[in-house]
């Protein structure tokens, strides 16, 4: 039965205006700029070829992850595997506690927020600091991202100007490239003085042992270019085999999350670097399980695997126009956010989101791992009627 | 090509110049320096990494001609430095993309840290996509391979778009016909 | 919620219901619409007109159609909407298919298609509602199976195959197959008829400017777009697109009762949308559409006619 505060998140929801006029004007510019971006594309056999190759991985997750460890491992970097969140969480507090890290900036990881990763080392007395906009923006706020490319999408100008007069102690306007300024000031003497950079991986690739990370605001690489200790955590989702294999997907997941042909940057990191003191890189690379492996092994959901975390099928969804992510109540949000959901935390927390979905078939359109969510989600209703 | 590539990264933010010689093109980015008012104070200084565009220049003489502008590379200086000035690998016509082996440390500081980052590089080393770019650059060698497209941006305060949240507030892409292989 | 669709899964039980709606429902209808509708149904009025439950069901009202005995038959698949709101258009196909000369069949065993029972994760009784409808359409030899009602005809052609192969009954799957082969959605089946030559438009019609909304299932599950805009095209009609033409009304089925609070804005983006365009007529080819188009209209009060694809092109056949 759905729980008693799931009807009253939905009426709140689609009675704010700012969120259902934010998201609403961003999906129909988004419809528009994306067919824009793909212009002169083969979207078709854009995304066979993406399914493909990451279908393959799927198949064959723990050929990809030891041909993954022995190469990163010989070019020097650490690499820790495990299939449980807290070992995730203690193996980088050791890490930590080894270097004497005291600070921590962190680049956008969706796989970090899944396991609430910084709970655990602001517990551990560490200081955390989100870098990326938006998820600073939410680390302030105390929220959980509501779109995953796109964390704070259902906040106001408004909302962020108190959040940052709190931060900085100043009394800021709503003029927002004045508050953008203000981040890009605060945030960079974190990143020069912190001790530890934790980021995700967008890509990890398997025959090279390169991890890739995809963003447009440059936080990722000073991340992972200014603390002496960098810590990638990355979900095993994220294989590719081939170095090849990362221009399809480059192709289409900048087209396909933000409609833009590249995003600003791309940093492709094969083994630890010199640090500026003249000294290696603690270069430490987790490849995080959480049930992926069982997913890939279930034929109705192995396609899951293909998702490539660009959050299109929110973008073209009626109904998350209408909601946004916090309805979801957790941290992957949307269709595909559903069905992580009912995987990485249990099936039953999918209870109440998975009848959010009204079948439309967006989605399906649109996916460039061509997955079928609204398949999986019946899959997962069936489920639980079955239990 | 040049055209192509000069169009795509027009489209994000870049701006783009050619010269047919290094004379010419270190007139230029004098000239440029001088009018970003760049100087000897904190916050004013215009770094330049070393590489083959400056073989056989007198660096004392150009830093004599525009205080502020040196040829040190520290975490320091660049994080104080205005502009910042590198020369990259590779160009990309279908994206308006630069690729550069990035693996040293200093070239990921002066193109990241300072406000406005100019890039230098040969005309001849302009290349249509990834899958061109792939073939000539090993991972194995080259430990941080970096793209960069346009300037640093964000639309995470309600889909605005913003240039300059942490990295670079303005890219400038100088072509060099005479400049030969860099990198 | 379950209640619901297990009435709608327990065919007697279901089809018995619809007929007391009929009666009761009787008293409230303005029109063409229920306002408050005297069943379990009750939250569907919000924001939305319902059809009147229609005294006299398709079932009942093909016996009495004079049909030329063809060579060629059609099963016409109804699904609930059709049998029980809008038989009218039952007897348009009918008529059209007669035009074609083909006679049309109404299999009364036929049952609901499972769509509500799989939507809401209850495969085993969208499998018997499966083995009933193959046993009841294949039971003649007839040439084609047509459905005017997308959700039906995607459960018709994919649906009943993937249920049987999730479930594992693989026994009952090549009868699901032989159905699925002879199934069409009305436009696609209608078109394939014109240009074969067997039915025409009257020529030099001028019909003036309507609009077209994809039904989701029809557009994205079936990549039929084409067809009807050139049936009505080629009936007389002058198109112009709405914005977001393809995006879903919010029926959605069940969804709308379970899921009013979304159900309805939806509802109302598509209607600003089809406002906007000044067309006199919005046509589709989903009568679940039609219902929650037709009674979101009928509330706004515009002045705008909601049709079938079916309606709009049956009396300018030759």
């Amino acid at each position: 039965m759905s729980k008693p505060n799931f009807k009253d998140s939905i009426s709140t929801a689609v009675n704010n205006a700012t969120l259902t006029g934010a998201l609403g004007r961003f999906s129909e510019a988004y419809k528009v700029n994306r067919a824009k971006a793909y212009d002169g594309i083969d979207f078709e056999a854009l995304r066979a070829t993406i399914a493909e190759r990451k279908s393959y991985c799927a198949s064959n997750l723990e050929l990809m992850a030891d041909m993954f460890q022995k190469n990163a491992e010989a070019l020097g970097a650490k690499v820790y595997r495990t299939n449980d969140p807290a070992k995730v969480k203690e193996y980088i507090l050791k890490v930590a506690k080894d270097n004497n890290v005291k600070t921590v900036v962190k680049s956008k990881s969706m796989a970090s927020e899944e396991i609430h990763l910084n709970d655990t080392l602001e517990k551990a007395g560490l200081k955390v600091d989100e870098t990326d906009l938006g998820e600073w923006i939410i680390q302030l706020a105390g929220q959980k991202p509501s779109h995953m490319v796109m964390p704070a999408i259902h906040m106001t100008k408004e909302e962020v100007s108190v959040l940052f007069s709190k931060a900085v102690d100043e009394r800021l306007t709503t003029d927002i490239p004045r508050l953008v300024e203000v981040a890009r000031k605060e945030l960079r003497t974190k990143f020069l003085a912190a001790d530890m950079g934790i980021s995700g991986g967008n890509l990890a690739v398997a025959e090279t042992g390169s991890i890739v990370l995809v963003t447009n605001e440059g936080n990722a690489r000073m991340v992972t270019t200014l603390p002496r200790v960098h810590v990638a955590l990355v979900g095993i989702e994220k294989f590719v085999e081939k170095f090849a294999d990362i221009a399809p997907i480059l192709d289409a997941l900048p087209r396909s999350a933000t409609a833009q042909l590249l995003t600003s940057y791309v940093s492709i990191i094969s083994g630890p670097t010199q640090n500026t003191d003249g000294s290696m890189k603690d270069l430490h690379i987790v490849l995080m399980d959480n049930r992926r492996t069982e997913m890939a092994k279930d034929p109705k959901f192995k396609q899951a695997m293909q998702c490539i975390r660009c959050g299109s099928c929110l973008n073209v969804c009626p109904i998350f126009r209408l909601v946004g992510g916090h309805v979801f109540g957790s941290i992957y949000t949307g269709g595909i956010g559903t069905i992580l959901t009912a995987w990485f935390d249990k099936l039953q927390e999918s209870e109440d989101i998975q009848g959010l979905c009204i079948q439309c078939g967006n989605c399906v359109e649109i996916c460039p791992g061509k997955l079928n969510i609204p398949e999986m989600i019946l899959e997962i209703r069936r489920r639980l009627v079955v239990e | 090509m040049f055209d192509q590539f000069k169009t795509r990264a027009e489209a994000v933010g870049a701006e783009v110049y050619r010269f047919k010689t290094r004379n010419d093109a270190l007139e230029f980015i004098l000239q440029f320096l001088q009018k970003e008012g760049v100087s000897d104070a904190k916050d004013a200084y215009a770094i330049w990494q070393d590489g083959p565009f400056l073989a056989g220049m007198d660096k004392s003489e150009l830093a004599s001609k525009v205080s502020g502008l040196k040829f040190e590379v520290t975490r320091q200086l660049t994080a104080d430095a205005k502009v910042g000035i590198s020369e990259v690998g590779y160009a990309l016509t279908d994206t308006g993309s630069l690729v550069s082996d990035q693996t040293d440390v200093n070239s990921r500081l002066v193109s990241t840290l300072p406000a406005i980052h100019v890039a230098l590089i040969g005309s001849d080393r302009i290349l249509n996509n990834k899958m061109e770019v792939f073939a000539k650059i090993n991972p194995s060698n080259s430990k941080y391979i970096a793209f960069i497209t346009g300037p640093s941006r964000t639309a995470d305060i309600e889909r605005v778009l913003t240039i300059g949240v942490h990295g670079p507030k303005r890219l400038v892409v100088i072509f060099v016909d005479d400049l030969g292989g860099a990198n | 919620m379950k209640s619901i669709f297990s009435v709608v899964n327990n065919r007697s039980l279901f089809h018995a219901m619809m007929r007391t709606a009929s009666i009761t429902g009787k008293p409230f209808t303005t029109g063409k619409f229920i306002r408050h509708l005297p069943l379990f149904l009750s939250d569907l009025t919000d924001g939305r007109s319902l059809p009147a439950i229609s005294a006299v069901p398709f079932r009942d009202r093909i016996k009495k159609i004079q049909q030329p005995k063809g060579k060629e038959k059609a099963a016409l698949y109804g699904g609930c909407l059709l049998d029980f709101a809008y038989p009218e258009m039952g007897e348009m196909i009918v008529k059209i298919l007669n035009k074609a000369g083909i006679e049309v069949l109404f299999p009364s065993e036929q049952t609901c298609c499972g769509a509500p029972a799989r939507y809401n994760g209850a495969y085993e009784v969208a499998a018997n509602n499966a083995v009933d409808n193959i046993k009841a359409l294949l039971k003649e030899d007839v040439k084609y199976v047509v459905s005017a009602c997308p959700t039906c005809t995607v459960a018709l052609e994919h649906e009943f195959i993937s249920v049987f192969e999730s479930l594992g009954q693989n026994e009952w799957i090549p009868k699901a197959k032989e159905l699925s082969a002879k199934t069409f959605d009305f436009s696609t089946l209608i078109k394939k008829l014109v240009d074969e030559g067997r039915l025409s438009f009257k020529e030099g019609q001028k019909l003036g400017k309507l609009t077209y909304h994809d039904s989701c299932h029809l557009k994205r599950t079936m990549n039929v777009f084409k067809e009807p805009r050139e049936l009505l095209e080629k009936a007389g009609y002058e198109l112009t697109e709405m914005f977001e033409c393809d995006m879903c009304c919010g029926m959605g089925g069940s969804y709308s009762i379970k899921m009013p609070e979304i159900s309805a804005p939806i509802l109302q983006r598509k209607l600003k949308n089809i406002k906007d365009t000044g067309a006199p007529v919005v046509a589709m080819d989903c009568p679940g559409c039609v219902m929650q188009i037709g009674g979101g209209i009928d509330q706004d009060g515009a002045k705008v006619k909601v049709k079938h694809t079916l309606e709009l092109i049956v009396d300018q056949l030759k």
